[in-house]
């Protein structure tokens, strides 16, 4: 019956080949809507097996890679299968709800989508770089004019609210609003950018509503694709936590020893592992000292996620703004007479007498230690 | 302020939110609102009465009447439940607004050795560049762009359209970013090299001096001047550099040719070299461009600072640049105000309790005229008799008033108001009936 249905719609709703490149476009998604195939259909009928293996497919290897390849497209069934699987990676995504894995899975897409795009502009196998731009700033509602200054180059120009909007998560300070042209409300841009925002757009539509709200026995009955891809994750997390929890990897180096860190300092990284809201000042000081010991801004994230009302966004922003992305300035953490103003000055021990700044704590206990240490093995030598 | 003074200064701003007509801003009843009373805890202590909001403009007028705030407030955000606590309010967009102090300006030490009348002055000069910015490079019309005194030493400008509501956060910060240069690249508008040919093709200048062969104006060898001699370089201009021609780009060649006019050419010679000088120059280096807009090329080169096509600038002379251009503070440093979609912003019309003046709305067209001294002033001439509790002077409507620690005064309302206000003068007490 099934097969009837497909055959149908496969003569009937004639789909371009490279629309299951962009199974987020809503051709994409329009043609599946009316391919007659149901949500039923999709998680049972045995016919579109193909379809969730390669759903699983898309999930695993943006796990591994951070990618999903694009296949070489044989023949007309295969566009389908590409098409419907998409649908039905989302559906395992949310019933798997892990927001780590939502986020990885729609930046993957999102990239390879990209690359695709850029592919396609400069091979022009889909139509000027002119018609993928507007079929692009069509889709995700940008309104675009080409422009050309005397004597360069065409360019893109787009309204600052739509560039603002999709260049949020962009962090070299080349996009920054300050650094474009911007005039009467337009922003200029030259075709690659302008591609590169795209790549942002999809993304937000990928992201977007993800994780779905599938009733419990759809995400029952398709359990058997969803172990392997949780196996996955585990092991990429555990490397991730391994590679990125700096200061709880034990290494011999002491670059970012825990042990070490002033007193102020450990009583607020303590509040924030167990959930207690932590001030505003005293989060800038932890952020920024832990920034200046080396600590990366997605390990200094992680630490967040434990405060009560941890918005990843909000933090991944305010971390970035203190470690001077962007281009604003990179901070350094408060001295102790900053510390104590604040009331941040917590827990003062006889090393503090001898710094003014909790930096130099760190620096002077470190080195306290080693010479320990040192001490240690030559007396273990000797003995 | 004693409670007597207190009481009068209560009984006038009720006088006022009788009489006044208050500007409502559009979706009211989305907004949440926020009040200050001249209660007993006024000014030592002030409570803000947060989370209220009106459903019908009367119950709004009314409340104004009724209570005759010191000061008032409605959110730059617009709720589902306005009325609700923060958490639970549902937030569905927010003004754009700007907030220009005067104590965001210039440091506090320097805040003292101002007068009002020149602090206001100086924030009016970063508003009308904060307005020039939101027209010309953000593409606002100018009917959307709500400018209001603050009541007290500032101006606020209020942005209203749909296409603003919708901006978190970050994006807001990215605006504040644009007009205050904050994370400016010139590595992004020096775009490189002139893509006309003819100054790019330059012509040989031979020293003085020590007869080295240059295409500048004075020998980068030994700092003589140099003369034009036979022969051109062509080899593209290596180190033309070509301003972009919009955003700041755009600025920048404006606020160079500008730098040039009034602070070289428009000054005596020695200011200028002092100028130059300031952004790191050698006496030497600084001597020879003012001599050098004297020559007759000088309107040339000009023309070629507006068409962005430099020789080279050094960093510092950037700075200075960018400093006069930019707005010197959309926002306090510390405090991201305009970013912060959840603050609340003073009522246009409302009185700003700190200075009895109105919190008044200002036409564009007319700004350059506009005097908070004189058009924000909403109490009347009658005379009022003070006891000064400390020295302090201000202008109003014209008139210098001037008042010493203990000294008893009679002076017209609005000024007697103002003192009150500012915590310098109490009504005086009588001491009998009649
Ligand atoms: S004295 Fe300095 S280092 Fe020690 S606890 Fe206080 S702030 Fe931290």
């Amino acid at each position: 019956m099934v097969d009837i249905i497909m055959d149908w719609h496969a003569e009937s709703i004639p789909i371009p080949t490279h629309t299951c490149f962009y199974p987020f476009l809503s051709v994409a998604s329009e043609y599946v809507e009316e391919s007659g195939v149901t949500l039923e259909n999709l998680i049972s009928s045995a016919v579109l097996e193909r379809a969730r293996l390669r759903g699983k497919g898309r999930i695993l290897e943006a796990i591994r890679d951070g990618k999903v390849k694009k296949p070489v497209i044989l023949s007309k069934a295969q566009v389908e299968t590409e098409l419907l699987s998409y649908p039905f990676a989302r559906i395992l995504v949310s019933c798997i709800g892990d927001k780590y894995l939502v986020r990885r899975y729609a930046l993957s897409e999102a990239k390879s989508a990209y690359e695709k795009l850029l592919e396609d502009s400069s091979t022009g196998s889909t139509g000027s770089d002119t018609d993928i731009i507007n079929d692009m700033s069509e889709e995700f509602g940008i309104r675009v004019d080409f422009f050309r200054l005397p004597a360069e180059r065409e360019q893109v120009q787009m309204p600052f609210f739509d560039y603002l909007r999709f260049t949020a998560n962009l962090r070299d300070k080349r996009w920054k609003l300050v650094n474009r042209g911007l005039e009467k409300g337009m922003v200029k841009l030259r075709r690659h950018e302008f591609l590169r925002i795209i790549q942002e757009a999809m993304y937000e539509r990928i992201k977007k509503d993800l994780p779905l709200d599938v009733p419990s026995d759809i995400c029952g009955a398709i359990k058997g694709y969803v172990g392997d891809i949780k196996k996955e994750l585990e092991e990429k997390r555990k490397k991730f936590s391994d590679a990125s929890f700096g200061f709880e990897s034990g290494s011999e180096f002491l670059v970012k020893d825990p042990s070490c860190f002033p007193p102020c300092i450990s009583y607020i990284l303590s509040n924030l592992k167990e959930g207690v809201n932590v001030p505003h000042s005293a989060r800038f000081a932890v952020t920024a000292f832990l920034l200046n010991v080396g600590l990366t801004e997605d390990e200094i994230i992680e630490i967040y996620k434990n405060s009560p009302d941890f918005d990843e966004e909000q933090t991944r922003y305010q971390v970035g703004h203190i470690a001077g992305d962007k281009g604003s300035v990179r901070y350094t953490s408060p001295s102790c007479a900053t510390m104590h103003t604040y009331g941040n000055c917590v827990g003062k021990d006889e090393i503090c007498e001898k710094v003014s700044h909790p930096l130099s704590y760190y620096k002077l206990k470190l080195k306290l230690k080693r010479k320990k240490e040192q001490q240690d093995k030559s007396n273990k030598k000797e003995s | 302020m004693n409670e007597k003074t207190k009481l009068f200064v209560r009984r006038k701003f009720e006088e006022y939110y009788r009489r006044a007509r208050i500007s409502i801003p559009k979706d009211f009843w989305m907004h949440e609102w926020g009040f200050v009373f001249l209660d007993h805890y006024f000014p030592e202590k002030l409570v803000m009465r947060r989370h209220k909001s009106f459903a019908t403009e009367k119950e709004l007028v009314n409340y104004l009447r009724e209570n005759a705030p010191a000061h008032a407030y409605h959110s730059a955000a617009i709720y589902k439940y306005p009325a609700a606590d923060m958490a639970t309010k549902g937030w569905l967009g927010a003004d754009l607004i700007f907030d220009l102090d005067a104590d965001h300006i210039v440091s506090e030490e320097e805040l003292q050795r101002y007068s009002y009348e020149d602090l206001l002055g100086l924030v009016k000069k970063e508003t009308v560049k904060l307005i020039d910015f939101l027209i010309n490079d953000f593409g606002f019309h100018e009917e959307d762009i709500e400018l209001v005194f603050s009541g007290s030493r500032g101006y606020h400008i209020h942005i209203k359209t749909d296409e603003v509501r919708g901006l978190g956060s970050r994006e807001r910060r990215e605006i504040v970013d644009y007009v205050m240069a904050t994370g400016l690249d010139m590595k992004a508008v020096l775009v490189g090299k002139t893509a006309t040919a003819d100054y790019a093709v330059r012509e040989l200048r031979r020293c003085t001096e020590c007869n080295k062969i240059t295409t500048k104006m004075i020998c980068p060898a030994c700092g003589r001047d140099t003369i034009k001699v036979e022969g051109k370089m062509g080899k593209e201009g290596r180190d033309v550099r070509l301003l972009a021609s919009e955003g700041w780009g755009k600025r920048l060649r404006k606020g160079l040719r500008d730098f040039f006019i009034t602070e070289i050419i428009g000054r005596s010679d020695e200011e200028g070299i002092k100028q130059l000088r300031g952004m790191g120059m050698t006496k030497e280096m600084a001597k020879k461009i003012v001599n050098m807009t004297k020559e007759e090329g000088m309107a040339k080169r000009i023309e070629r600072m507006e068409e962005g096509k430099l020789g080279f600038f050094p960093m510092p002379v950037w700075a200075k640049i960018i400093e006069r251009e930019k707005v010197k503070s959309a926002d306090s440093p510390d405090a991201p105000v305009t970013a912060d979609i959840k603050r609340l912003i003073r009522l246009p019309t409302s009185l700003h309790g700190k200075s009895s003046l109105e919190v008044k709305p200002v036409r564009i067209e007319t700004f350059d005229d506009f005097d908070p001294l004189e058009d924000a002033v909403v109490f009347g001439d009658s005379a009022v008799e003070i006891t000064a509790v400390r020295n302090s002077t201000i202008k109003m409507k014209g008139e210098r008033y001037k008042v010493e620690a203990r000294e008893i005064a009679s002076v017209p309302e609005h000024a007697a108001i103002y003192f009150m206000c500012r915590g310098v003068a109490e009504i005086k007490e009588k001491n009998s009936p009649g």
